[in-house]
């Protein structure tokens, strides 16, 4: 077999075998029973802002949860992730009354699934989004629990 | 020839997912001198409730990097070597530098946030990573809010 058809073979299989995976997500927390500021301020009920100063940290919040998506992204399942029941677990338990510096991450734990040459051509092949939420979980200072 | 393609195949495989699994996004507003909220509750005590939106126009912010490499290959005099090329960069504007000189009387609260991750790969050529957080941003009134003391 000549080069010439030799590269021509190997440039149709790549092609043939070329895909994507991966998954889009809507993230929400429409059941958090506390503030979540993705900044370092939260205001009280009286409109006035506490920031570093005036909070003091009483825990972190860690939460991931990863959605699996399918035909090439197109569909994920389910295609929103509520974070409140773990969010309000976790601030309760810490005894705080606020979440601050909450950060939303995607990270790339999923690159070995999306990435996967030849299987993530097949539509059925599922990608994911792994996304985590953290933050400082707060309470006021000099004001009693 | 076989070993060619296997080392090719191999590099391909190692790289995009090497690659895809370092890229990550995340979004936060450290720089913000305002509440910027996700969810119902508005402040420490307060019931879930919707404010009033103020004036400004919706915002969109995100953060989000993308990865790209391309397979080249050497071609020396004992055998062409696989190699991989690649470049990552930095897609969006961030709620820290689009969000930063909002007023103190106002809150920003974000709707709609989406995340995604999403990796493309043509075997033994190119692979693309692409990881993205982003929402909408509408400034609130905050009835009666104070500033931060400086």
């Amino acid at each position: 077999m000549s080069v010439a058809v030799t590269a021509r073979l190997v440039l149709f299989a790549a092609l043939a075998a070329s895909g994507c995976a991966g998954a889009r997500v809507n993230v929400t927390a429409n059941g958090a029973r506390y503030p979540l500021s993705l900044s370092p301020v939260v205001r009280d009920a009286s409109g006035r802002p506490y920031d570093a100063r005036s909070l003091v940290k009483v825990g972190w919040l860690d939460v991931r949860k990863t959605a699996p998506g399918f035909v090439y992204a197109a569909l994920t399942i389910p295609p929103t992730r509520d974070f409140s029941d773990e969010i309000n677990a976790q601030v309760a338990a810490a005894g705080g009354e606020a979440v601050v510096s909450l950060t939303i991450s995607v990270a790339g734990g999923c690159g070995w699934l999306n990435g996967f040459p030849i299987l993530n051509a097949l539509p059925v092949w599922p990608g994911c989004a792994p996304v985590r939420l953290t933050g400082d979980i707060v309470r006021r200072r000099n004001i009693p629990p | 020839m076989a070993n060619f393609v296997v080392g090719a195949a191999a590099l391909a495989l190692t790289s995009s997912v090497i690659l895809g699994g370092c890229v990550s996004t995340s979004m936060s507003a450290a720089e913000v001198r305002v509440p910027v909220l996700l969810g119902p509750v508005p402040c420490i005590g307060c019931a879930a409730e919707a404010r009033l939106p103020a004036a400004a126009p919706v915002s969109h912010v995100a953060n989000g990097e993308a990865a790209l490499g391309v397979f080249l290959f050497i071609i020396t005099p004992l055998a062409i070597v696989p190699v991989s090329a690649g470049a990552s960069e930095s897609l969006a504007i961030p709620p820290d530098r689009l969000l930063y000189w909002t007023g103190c009387h106002d809150d920003i609260h974000l709707n709609n946030l989406r995340a995604r991750a999403w990796q493309a790969t043509v075997p033994v050529f190119y692979f693309q990573y692409e990881v993205v957080v982003e929402a909408d941003a509408t400034e609130v009134l905050v009835p009666g809010a104070s500033c931060p003391s400086p």
